[in-house]
């Protein structure tokens, strides 16, 4: 198939369109009214205004991937098309005739809700800088391995190459650190025993207490009760002595017997004796993004009992929930000996959630810029969670299959609030954030690409696209996603996790609804204030040191009396 | 939070504060067949316990650093703690002498340091100028015993009370270590007592049950505070002599005694508050008299005799003289009548007015009154801008409250009669809506564990433990953290109290779109025109001039539209009076300080001020240490010569210019107008929920240590000449608000101002002064000459 069968009509003439921006003189939102003509491209749709001596040339450029749904408004006298992104951004397109309008539609119909990975945008899209290999391999887990082992003698993990072909764990990387002690035998046995072969493995070490997080798939016990010796065993061996092991499971206690009933289960005592389950209930990806959908709704229809809609989009139900598990993990591997193994139905989402945000609260090195990269890569894109499913729609749209859920989004929202409550501790910004949010959804970059590393490599990401990190990276790109605030914090981090101490993303959310000027300057002022800051402070240093040299020097020449001073 | 999840089968180690719980259940148990198995338990948890604490204040500590004698507390604390909770294994002797400290059960006593009280003396917090102990012999008795502090969640902490002509002042018996701070404190409660809305007395005696015995007392500003009082057996007065005590200086109007600032007699470096405002010059600079003839000023009400609500100087219209102004009187509710509040000038001079008034006398038969209608007439006249136009009236009440109105009397201008009037109403509603509004706010507080007394500040009170004796008591906690915290936004939609934010900010916006846009003059009313009035007049006064959104100007503002125009402050307030339940208290004024926070909020650079001038003036606007808010008009300040005889806040705040000023401020001369739609409005935080303590402090060790440092420096400056009242630095932001943003930023300028001042603070700090060491360049110049 080629974009040149989708598109009937490459251009369309004498077009409206409306949309919602700043106004910086008048500090406030204000609908713009163009007028022009209308191009498809093959990722792009390119509104360009006509030609006019007042007002300079203006285009606005729409990649497919980025639009969500769409709304036919065809009557007699109207023929309108209501684009909504996939960024909360809304356009209304006024066509003059009936016709257009609907070959419109149907194009942006099926270039929007392409599936083949080969057609997506970062595989056109390697012009943009050269492709990095560095920045491809910027995360290895050789390099996790030896900042949770600096000595690897006295460790009692290695790493485990079982998974090379991704046979055993198609979602899983290739390699993953488990215990030294079992063989890999073991773990194909486990993997046979868990859910889409997600046998525990390590995702994080807390070096000061020596207690770790470990996470997997539930386990596969079906009405028959099945139970795997190799399974108990890992679990076994991965505690040392003296330490308390938990397996939080994130699905509520209540429907355990729906999940075994289904061929899942959960650990049960008997046969994991040192282990101890907590059960803590997390919407799954498919409730979130119901949540979502609510959440931007109230966003965009904030006039009449907003607070109302915010709650009932339980948005920040999910948020605090998130925040509290991990919370108490982080609690628990810090201040006591506990040690978790974390799981909810497959492992791909709330417990990536889930043992994320305690490392951020666990880990100083996760809340630096590149700690951070290496977090997502490790615990998100190696970790299998399925980003082409989770996030083909936004808030506005869904597919028949209802893969999608924003877990991610919810992952960033809440080192967001983390960010807000301790904000001289995070290295990056929440433009990093943001900017994560947007490539999220589509990218000229190909880090999201794909549901896991075995469909990665299938596709060749990594030499036919760019990475995201290349452009992070860049010498300017870099400056603005750095908070000037930061201070090297190498404590845990405690985050309130009462509703009254969060709040909405509005630069998010209400991006296109709320005045971001205030506080863009708000930001360059601080920017300014810490330079400032740090210039005076280098020269009060140097007059002091002159000072004392003089001093000393008088006092040498006995012009000053030493006593005195 | 699952409801199911309490029930899990999961006990487990659980967390610090539950253990205590846990071991203090136990032990109230007191089941001597149990006791033996009780001791191991609790042998088990406490030594459990101490490690943990240890290994907590190692951290603690660590961070200190520089405080040496701290440690040694720690330590010792840590001692006695072991000593004390291993001897508590072998007999039941804990029971007894736990059940001596109060009557609450011990279980709710905080033992994260149980060592015995250092200093049995009194504690006496600093006085200001004119407080005094109150010292009757029964009450200094008291003093000496323990008093036990309940907090939100139901624990206690024994400390000492004091009270004084101004304060209730109560210290813990030990330092509570806020270990991610790494600080360690007294746990000290300082109520200013004006502060005090009501008290109660709690629980009996003769109750078995596991009551509190003590005082309860509500504050205005929505804090609660109990107090657990011993008493060793009936015959015990000690509640009974504090609660007079309490109720006699809490509520001198009551009890015929006049108001702490009588007494206070604090001098500041500038004393010209009682002069801030001089209403003739104020109008002369809005234009009146100096740009246009067309207003007088008019001394009718010079001994308040034409209407004792309003300031002795009016400003009317020229051609009406002084006699037809006291007829127009007899036409409106209290003889307030239509005045100037403030002028517009365009380019060619001329002018657009704004005035205030209360309702017009229309009743049920629909009275009329030539004199009145006459005067509108004269006053739409005037403007010469848009004479086509017409004179806008603007109702601050919903039509129906306006239309009932009439049964008592009042009323509304109707359009027939009044011929170039346009009626609007603004539909912002009354002052009981308001204050029912408010108190739903308050009640949204938390049971947050407070920063000094948990190891463990941030965590709510439900943790993975779930254990069957404490079963109950889990449960109260978890209702009252769940339902509190995952209805709040549900709550903060039911109180309304947002919405009331924007009814006013829409009705201030609307006035300023009437006199800017179509440049019409309007004239503001409500019933009486003390209250929703004086919201509207003000806040569209600040959109309008810029000189009100200068420290300066603010403080005149307050002191023209509200106080010269007689909101009734003291009966609004409740100042003094033990009434609670006056049906005439309302939060209008600090509603109207909200509304200047949200513009602030909104439009950051625009105010000269800060935050912290809006919280200081609120919270004194209660305590009655300065006269500023006393009474509820001029007539009743004359007559209590209040000028003379109390300070001024605003010498107070004059004095410490600084502190109030907003560090990104830049002059602006266009109108400041704010959105008001619900994403964009937020909820005062800072001020509503201040003693709530809800976000950890901990992230204040962020702070760079030297910002910290001036900051502290700033502080007790204040602190020595003013009752502070311990405003949070860092304070929870709902929906983007940016607070603590703007304290960082004014911090680095401060120290960067501080860096930059040729004597500046950091040479200081190198002993010699910068003069000094020009002197000594001078100096081995000669030497090198030499």
């Amino acid at each position: 198939m080629d974009f040149m069968d989708l598109i009937e009509m490459p251009r369309v003439d004498n077009v409206k369109v409306y949309r919602q921006i700043q106004n910086y003189e008048l500090n406030q939102l204000v609908t713009q009214k163009l007028f022009g003509s209308l191009n498809l491209t093959s990722h792009h749709l390119i509104f360009i205004t006509q030609t006019d001596l007042q007002k300079p040339r203006e285009e606005i450029w729409i990649v497919h991937s980025s639009i969500d749904s769409l709304e036919k408004n065809v009557t007699e006298a109207k023929f309108q098309l209501m684009i909504k992104c996939k960024n909360f951004q809304i356009y209304f397109v006024d066509f003059p005739t009936a016709y257009c309008c609907n070959s419109i539609h149907k194009s942006l119909e099926s270039l929007s809700n392409l599936t083949t990975e080969n057609m997506k945008l970062p595989f056109f899209c390697q012009t943009i800088s050269k492709i990095n290999q560095e920045d491809w391999n910027f995360y290895s887990i050789e390099k996790s391995y030896k900042r949770f082992f600096p000595n690897e003698d006295s460790s009692e993990w290695r790493i485990s190459e079982i998974n090379n072909d991704f046979k055993i764990s198609p979602s899983y990387p290739k390699k993953v650190i488990v215990p030294k002690n079992i063989d890999d035998q073991a773990l194909i046995k486990s993997s046979q025993f868990r859910s889409m072969g997600r046998f525990p493995i390590l995702s994080y070490y807390h070096k000061k207490t020596n207690s770790f997080i470990l996470r997997s798939g539930q386990p596969l016990l079906g009405s028959s009760n099945k139970r795997c010796k190799e399974d108990e065993l890992i679990l076994k061996c991965a505690l040392p002595k003296g330490k308390q092991g938990y397996v939080y499971d994130l699905r509520d206690a209540s429907i355990l017997k729906t999940a075994v009933s289904k061929g899942g289960g959960y650990e049960t005592e008997v046969n994991y004796p040192l282990w101890k389950r907590i059960n803590k209930h997390m919407d799954r990806f498919d409730q979130l993004h119901i949540s979502y959908s609510k959440l931007i709704d109230a966003c965009i229809n904030s006039s009449t009992q907003f607070f109302y809609k915010l709650d009932t989009s339980a948005w920040f139900y999910n948020i605090r929930q998130a925040l509290y598990l991990s919370f108490l993990i982080a609690d628990e591997i810090h201040n006591k000996n506990g040690c978790f193994l974390i799981h909810g139905w497959d492992g791909l989402d709330n417990t990536l959630l889930i043992s994320s945000l305690a490392q951020i609260l666990l880990d100083p090195e996760s809340r630096t810029l590149d700690g951070f990269i290496d977090l997502i890569e490790k615990e998100w894109l190696h970790a299998g969670h399925p980003f082409s499913k989770r996030y083909f729609k936004s808030a506005f749209g869904t597919t028949p299959q209802k893969q999608e859920g924003p877990v991610f989004v919810l992952f960033l929202d809440c080192v967001r609030q983390l960010c807000e409550q301790f904000c001289l501790s995070f290295e990056f910004n929440e433009d990093f954030l943001i900017m994560l949010f947007d490539n999220l959804y589509t990218s000229e970059y190909g880090t999201f690409l794909g549901n896991n590393q075995n469909e990665r490599e299938q596709l060749l990401v990594s030499s036919r696209t760019v990475s995201l990190w290349t452009y992070v990276k860049n010498e300017e790109n870099i400056k603005k996603f750095i908070n000037p605030l930061y201070k090297i914090n190498d404590d845990v981090i405690w985050p309130s996790i009462f509703t009254q101490s969060l709040s909405l993303w509005s630069n998010l959310f209400l991006r296109f609804q709320i005045n971001s000027k205030p506080n863009d300057e708000a930001k360059k002022e601080i920017v300014k204030l810490v330079e400032t800051n740090l210039q005076v402070k280098i020269k009060v240093e140097k007059l002091r040191n002159e000072l004392l040299e003089l001093q000393k020097e008088a006092i040498d020449a006995g012009v000053l009396n030493s006593e005195n001073y | 939070m699952n409801q199911n999840d309490i029930n899990d089968d999961v006990p487990k180690v659980p967390t610090r504060t539950h253990l205590k719980t846990n071991l203090n259940n136990r032990i109230n148990a007191q089941n001597l067949q149990q006791t033996k198995i009780l001791s191991i338990t609790s042998d088990k948890c406490t030594l459990e316990n101490a490690a943990d604490m240890a290994a907590k204040k190692a951290l603690g500590t660590a961070k200190l650093g520089s405080i040496p004698s701290l440690n040694t507390h720690h330590n010792t604390d840590l001692d006695q703690f072991r000593n004390l909770s291993i001897s508590s294994t072998g007999s039941g002797d804990v029971h007894k002498e736990m059940n001596t400290v109060p009557i609450i059960q011990p279980s709710q006593i905080i033992t994260s340091s149980i060592s015995k009280p250092k200093h049995s003396q009194n504690i006496i917090p600093k006085l200001i100028e004119g407080e005094k102990l109150v010292s009757t012999s029964e009450f200094s008795n008291l003093t000496s015993t323990d008093i036990v502090f309940v907090l939100p969640d139901n624990r206690g902490v024994s400390g000492k009370l004091c009270l004084t002509n101004f304060r209730l002042y109560f210290r813990s018996d030990e330092y509570y270590s806020n270990v991610l701070r790494g600080t360690s404190h007294y746990l000290v409660i300082d109520l200013p007592l004006g502060l005090v809305h009501r008290i109660e007395k709690i629980g009996h005696l003769s109750s078995k049950q596991n009551n509190f015995y003590g005082i309860f007392i509500y504050c205005k500003n929505g804090r609660k505070l109990i107090f657990a009082i011993s008493a060793r057996n009936k015959q015990d007065k000690s509640r009974k002599v504090i609660y007079d005590l309490l109720h006699k200086h809490a509520f001198p109007l009551s009890n015929n005694l006049s108001f702490f600032a009588f007494s206070y007699k604090q001098r500041f470096p500038d004393e010209t508050g009682w002069f801030v405002y001089d209403c003739k010059k104020e109008y002369e600079r809005i234009g009146v008299t100096t740009k246009t003839n067309d207003w007088r000023f008019s001394s009718v009400n010079q001994d308040f005799k034409l209407c004792d609500t309003y300031p002795k100087i009016l400003v009317v219209p020229a051609s009406v003289k002084d006699e037809e102004l006291k007829q127009i009187a007899e036409f409106r509710s209290k003889h307030r009548i239509p005045v100037l509040s403030w002028l517009k000038f365009d380019n060619r001079k001329n002018h657009v007015a704004l005035l205030r008034s209360s309702q017009p006398l229309c009743g049920i038969t629909q009275k009329r009154s030539e004199k009145d209608e006459n005067y509108l007439f004269k006053i739409f006249k005037l403007n010469t801008i848009n004479s086509l136009d017409k004179l806008y009236i603007m109702d601050a009440r919903p039509v129906v409250n306006a239309y009932a109105n009439r049964t008592t009397g009042g009323g509304h201008e109707s359009e027939d009669n009044y011929k170039d009037c346009e009626i609007n109403f603004l539909n912002i509603h009354n002052i009981h809506v308001m204050r029912e509004s408010l108190r739903k706010i308050f009640d949204m507080s938390l049971p947050s564990v407070s920063q000094y007394t948990s190891n463990q500040p941030i965590m709510p009170s439900n943790t993975l433990s779930s254990n069957s004796s404490s079963h109950a008591q889990n449960q109260a906690n978890n209702r009252l953290e769940t339902d509190d915290d995952k209805n709040f936004l549900l709550n903060l939609e039911n109180s309304k109290w947002l919405s009331h934010i924007r009814s006013v900010l829409n009705g201030a916006l609307k006035v300023v779109k009437y006199i800017n846009s179509y440049s019409s003059s309007v004239l503001v009313h409500c019933s009486d025109g003390w209250d929703r009035t004086a919201q509207l007049t003000s806040l569209s006064m600040i959109m309008m001039d810029k000189y009100y959104r200068t420290l300066k100007g603010f403080e005149v503002l307050i002191e023209k539209e509200w106080l010269s125009f007689g909101h009734r402050f003291g009966i609004r307030m409740g100042h003094g009076s033990s009434d609670h339940a006056n049906q005439d208290r309302s939060p209008i004024f600090l509603q109207f300080i909200d509304c200047v926070w949200q513009l602030m909020q909104q439009n950051s650079k625009v105010f000269e001020f800060n935050e912290r001038l809006l919280i200081t003036i609120v919270n004194n606007m209660y305590t009655c240490q300065f006269g500023t808010f006393l009474y509820n008009n001029e007539f009743e300040r004359d007559k209590y010569d209040v000028r003379n005889k109390t300070v001024s806040l605003w010498s107070y705040v004059n004095s410490y210019k600084n502190e109030f000023k907003n560090s990104s401020y830049i002059e602006y001369d266009g109108v400041v107008e704010c959105s008001t739609s619900m994403s964009s409005l937020q909820l005062w935080t800072s001020y509503y929920f201040q003693y709530k303590e809800v976000i950890d402090d901990s992230s204040l060790v962020d702070l760079p240590n030297e910002l910290n440092e001036s900051q502290k420096q700033a502080n007790s400056q204040v602190k020595m000449t003013n009752y502070n009242m311990n405003t949070p630095i860092l304070t929870s932001k709902l929906f983007g608000s940016s607070s603590f943003f703007h304290q960082m930023v004014s911090q680095m300028k401060a120290t960067v101002r501080s860096y930059n001042s040729p004597q500046s603070n950091a040479l200081q700090s190198g002993t010699v002064q910068e003069s000094e060491l020009i002197r000594y360049k001078a100096v081995s110049a000669h030497d090198a000459n030499n």
